[in-house]
């Protein structure tokens, strides 16, 4: 198999892995924009204002919700019968 | 306020009956196995929403009131755990499901070895962790319901006295009523499920009223913030962190979140959608808390519990409709967060704390099954009295008072506790039973000390001076600054120590002791189940062998029950011989039976062993087997077993003590052949001496020694034969030539062969041949043998001279008797039992030429051929009775007839 | 002329040991009941008493028990002959004071030579 190795299947293990990896990447993502000094630095902490705090916080909410949705997608394939 | 309190009831009592017919619909369509709709994804994430409470429902807005978005973080960790669910909700969900665990206690104890006493720990933190959270809902209930009884219609103690009631009966009735953790408590799941929905929109339609109705869009919004909120706000401190990780720890830790999660889930895929749609859900539940809170500040009376803004700004713009809903919606997030969580708790106090002190107390009593069944369900009925009890009074002793607000926070860090016990269960081989238990109580007893007794502001166990100064006026055992550590925030103070100290104990016990083989077979369960993928989820992978099975089935069930359990699948599966199918039935079946052996959890470890390759020494699976059984001292299934085993060991000394007979029997056996031969064999060589040594002997003498030694050596074959033919008889060995005769001609035979005999002794044979002529299903030769030792014996012992003997036949039913009697002295009654034994001689007369091995063989003879021998105690003479079984086709012509 | 009392129950195994001894020069007397054995040794007053173990109605042991019980028979020289020739029987034989133990089937040279050993 070393000199075909872009099989179909090879190539939806690879995919596979990827997601995978993302799913795992994630949660990091999470943590890295709502409870690192990162927060601080793009709401501008004491100084910032109330209102670019909360859209901030909401659109990375939303983000992250919305690539999880995508996941679920592409591993709910995956999490099946293998 | 124009809506009454009476009216107010009516409405939660109606909302309430509709979620009784709801949770008993849902009941009825499992029972009828319609689960559809029951199982679904929407269903499952709906019920995590139980995660949001009165807490969250009323308390968000006062949150956002007082320190602007710090009430979001609530909100943020279980988003960051859900999102995760690919490597860890997944895993946990898969293996509580796999060891069908029924709370957290349970699965923490089951992975550190069942140990009993991890159990308890847990389920006191759970309960430490959780009755204050009731009472908080309790008091937000009654506050609530005081918001619209401004006149004081009700005492708020009789209020939450009802609502406690309401929900005990509530719990009682869709909560217990079944026991097994696999079946799943649909009526609840469902109830929940709808109170999610009403609380959502309830919540939503406040905010959308707000946003739009009473400012004039989010524009509007922004401008009306409180200066104090605006600005100069660290909210993203340590405490912001803090607070996104403890709520991401009791999102899986909190007892009733574990029950939703992993107890009721029906089937792994959920997760998935879940992962998604329950982020999204509490997105939702925040996005109005912020402007909610800004207009209740702005609009409302400086002054007004912000906590209760959610009811009170539409009450002040009489929308007595939109204020009901969103009583409703805070009546829901209350009632549902109290069920399950009381359902939670109850499980884990009657499983790990009721029922092994009731098992410890009636261990002489052997408790039927049926016993143990109501006695659990019993038991856990008083549990979830006793937990909403308990909350009711703890309501009733620190209600009003400030305490309850900040409640909710130390029982997230108290059940926080577990989760280093959980995390390191889950993922790390080296994380041992002493490690769990030293960090899970160094954690408790701070997280006791340093936040949930400081709670009571010295109102109870410690008082306000051991605030003030430390224990003993020690400043160093300061509760808020332990060791003068001084961080401010008393929660995060509080965490730092507690959950520092237990995750810290947990690693460094660990790593110093040595895990049992159970905890290793456990840990081997827990760890690598998500790394072999999900395709072992269903059950056991079908490369497993039946011959696999059967080696093990064989150490797990003993021998022979294992072959037999073998054969019953075989059988089932409809193959007449050879090993079943490696079927997914067949595997369940095999570990019930093991479960009935060595109990449930190592049953099911040992099954999934065998199919993941073993990995694990048969020695060690023996071990385990043998700490199962100590795990299991206070099981009832032990009981009966231990039983079973003094049963067993009855049977074995009763088996043992008829091998010893048989033993002795045989020895008695050889003894009486070895005399029988040695006395021919006596007569023989000694006469064969003579002939050979002395030559006197005269001519006559000389044939007559000849002649005896030649009746002593018939007599010596005659006897070899006869103890070769009972032995064969004996051992039903013998090859029987089953006809139908005529019994007349048996007894003609018989008659003919012993003709010699008759005329020595001037005997005359009195019988009726027309009645003999009834056809039998038998062996001619042999029960013609039957007679003619019977015939024998008579002439021999029982008539003298011109004696008689009377041959008298009868039928009785299916069967044939004929009595063969003489009119000689008959049996002693004392020696009745003897003359059927073998080598047994009444008399030095009856001695000559026989061995008395005659009626022995014959009596066997008659039981080879389904008859029977028996001697009949008469007035005088003796008479044998021989039974034999008449022809099956004259029974039929004569029931025809 | 010495005689000898023949305690046994089979007749071919009576007639050989009289044919034996008598060519020896001893009176035989015999009897095959064990019931009145006693009674019957008492009567006779043999010098040598053969005794089987095997016997109708009373076995050996218990003969010979009750022989020794009696002062005429303390000292007399009895020889017991028995097809059952396990250890155990022996013991029980010496125990209950025989004098010789024998087992069957036997050299006719052996039994001479033990009864005229007994006799003298």
């Amino acid at each position: 198999m070393k000199d075909t190795g872009h099989s179909a299947a090879d190539r939806r293990g690879q995919i596979g892995r990827k997601v995978r990896d993302l799913a795992a990447i994630l949660p990091l993502l999470g943590v890295v924009f709502f409870a690192s000094p990162l927060i601080s630095a793009i709401t501008g902490g004491d100084e910032g204002e109330l209102p670019n705090a909360v859209f901030y916080i909401f659109v990375v909410w939303a983000v992250l919700i919305a690539l999880a949705f995508i996941l679920s997608r592409l591993l709910r394939s995956d999490a099946g019968p293998e | 306020m124009t809506l009454s309190f009476n009216l107010l009831v009516s409405i939660c009592l109606a909302y309430v009956a509709a979620l009784f017919l709801i949770a008993w619909a849902a009941e009825r369509r499992a029972s009828r196995g319609r689960l559809g709709i029951l199982r679904s994804p929407v269903v499952y994430t709906l019920s995590i929403s139980v995660y949001c409470t009165a807490w969250t429902y009323y308390g968000a807005v006062g949150s956002a009131a007082r320190s602007g978005l710090e009430f979001v973080t609530i909100y943020l960790g279980p988003t960051m755990v859900f999102v995760s669910w690919w490597w860890f909700l997944r895993k946990l969900v898969r293996v509580g499901r796999a060891q069908r665990v029924t709370s957290i206690a349970d699965l923490i104890s089951s992975r550190f070895g069942k140990s009993a006493t991890l159990a308890v720990i847990v389920t006191l933190l759970a309960v430490a962790g959780t009755t204050p959270y009731i009472a908080l809902q309790l008091q937000s209930l009654t506050l609530s319901f005081s918001v619209f009884a401004a006149d004081g219609a009700a005492d708020p103690g009789i209020t939450a006295l009802w609502v406690a009631i309401g929900l005990a009966l509530f719990t009682i009735i869709f909560g217990t009523r079944n026991i097994d953790a696999n079946e799943r408590h649909h009526g609840v799941v469902t109830a929940i499920a709808v109170e999610a929905i009403v609380k959502l929109v309830a919540l939503i339609a406040v905010g959308i009223f707000v946003v739009w109705g009473v400012a004039s869009g989010p524009g509007d919004i922004a401008a009306r913030i409180d200066p104090e909120l605006l600005h100069g706000q660290d909210v993203f401190s340590g405490r912001w962190v803090t607070l996104i990780f403890l709520s991401a720890a009791a999102v899986i830790c909190l007892p009733r979140m574990f029950q939703v999660i992993v107890v009721e889930n029906s089937d792994e895929r959920h997760l998935a959608t879940a992962s998604w749609a329950f982020p999204l859900y509490l997105f939702l539940m925040s996005l109005f808390v912020l402007p909610i809170a800004i207009i209740g500040l702005s609009e409302l009376p400086a002054g007004s519990n912000p906590d209760l803004f959610v009811l009170t700004i539409p009450l002040a713009r009489n929308q007595e409709t939109l204020a009901t809903l969103a009583f409703l919606g805070g009546f829901s997030a209350a009632t549902s967060m109290v069920i399950v969580a009381s359902l939670a708790l109850a499980t884990m106090v009657s499983n790990h704390i009721v029922m092994p002190v009731w098992l410890r107390m009636s261990k002489d009593q052997t408790p039927a099954s049926d016993d143990v069944k109501t006695l659990l369900i019993r038991s856990r009925r008083i549990s979830i009295v006793g937990v909403l009890s308990l909350g009711y009074l703890y309501y009733q002793v620190t209600g009003g008072t400030g305490a309850l607000a900040s409640i909710g926070l130390i029982a997230f860090l108290g059940v926080a506790q577990v989760l280093p016990a959980l995390l390191g269960g889950l993922f790390w081989r080296g994380a041992t039973r002493r490690g769990a238990l030293a960090g899970l109580s160094i954690g408790f007893a701070l997280w006791l000390y340093t936040s949930f007794l400081p709670s009571f502001e010295g109102g109870f166990l410690l008082t306000a001076s051991v605030l003030e100064n430390g224990l003993f006026g020690v400043e160093a055992l300061r509760p808020r600054a332990l060791f003068g550590l001084t961080i401010e925030d008393p929660l995060v103070h509080s965490l730092v120590w507690s959950l520092g100290a237990n995750a810290l104990v947990f690693v460094i016990i660990s790593l110093a002791s040595f895990p049992r083989p159970i905890e290793r077979l456990q840990a081997m369960q827990f760890i690598d189940r998500s790394a072999s993928g999900g395709a072992r989820m269903g059950g056991i992978s079908r490369v497993t062998t039946s011959e696999e099975l059967l080696v093990l089935a064989q150490r797990v069930l003993g021998r022979d029950q294992g072959i037999r359990v073998f054969n019953e699948i075989a059988a089932e599966q409809g193959r007449s011989s050879g090993l079943p199918e490696p079927t997914d039935s067949f595997i369940e079946k095999l570990e019930r039976e093991f479960a009935g052996s060595v109990g449930a959890a190592t049953a099911h470890a040992m099954m999934n062993q065998i199919a993941s390759g073993a990995a694990i020494s048969v020695q060690d699976l023996i071990a385990v087997a043998d700490e199962t059984a100590q795990i299991m001292e206070y099981s009832a299934r032990l009981e009966s077993q231990s039983k079973e085993l003094a049963e067993t060991a009855a049977e074995l000394r009763a088996a043992n003590q008829k091998l010893t007979e048989l033993s002795d029997q045989k020895d008695a056996f050889l003894s009486q052949v070895s005399h029988e031969l040695r006395t021919p064999m006596t007569s023989i060589r000694s006469f064969a001496e003579i002939l050979r040594d002395s030559e006197k002997v005269e001519t006559a003498q000389r044939a007559r020694f000849l002649s005896i030694i030649h009746d002593e050596s018939q007599r010596l074959t005659r006897l070899l034969d006869d103890i070769l033919d009972l032995s064969f008889l004996e051992n039903g060995q013998i090859m029987l030539n089953l006809e139908e005769v005529r019994l007349a001609h048996v007894i003609d035979r018989a008659l003919a062969a012993t003709e010699t005999l008759q005329t020595e002794s001037n005997v005359t044979v009195i019988r009726d041949r027309e009645v003999e002529l009834i056809p039998v299903e038998t062996d001619f030769d042999r029960l013609t043998q039957v007679f003619i030792n019977l015939i024998s014996n008579a002439i021999r012992h029982g008539c003298g001279e011109g004696g008689e003997i009377v041959i008298q036949t009868t039928q009785a039913g299916d069967a044939v008797h004929v009595d063969v009697s003489d009119r000689g002295p008959g049996v002693p009654a004392d020696k009745i039992d003897l003359i059927f034994e073998k080598f047994a001689r009444l008399s030095a007369k009856a001695t000559a030429g026989s061995a008395g091995l005659g009626l022995p063989i014959s009596r066997q003879i008659m039981l080879n051929l389904g008859g029977a021998l028996d001697y009949l105690q008469r007035p005088a003479g003796s008479t044998f009775r021989v039974t034999t079984p008449v022809s099956r086709a004259d029974t039929a012509v004569q029931s025809a007839a | 002329m010495k005689s000898v009392l023949l305690i046994e129950d089979e007749p071919n195994i009576i007639e050989a040991i009289r044919f034996i001894l008598e060519q020896d020069g001893w009176t035989v007397d015999t009897h095959s009941d064990g019931a009145d054995a006693v009674e019957r040794a008492a009567a006779v007053g043999p010098d040598v008493i053969i005794l089987d173990l095997m016997l109708p109605n009373k076995s050996g042991f218990d003969i010979l028990r009750d022989l020794r019980t009696l002062p005429a028979f303390v000292d007399l020289p009895i020889l017991m002959l028995t097809a059952k020739g396990q250890a155990k029987d022996r013991e029980t034989a010496e125990a209950h004071g025989v004098t010789k133990f024998m087992t069957k089937p036997f050299a006719n040279q052996d039994l001479l030579a033990a009864v005229r050993a007994l006799g003298d």
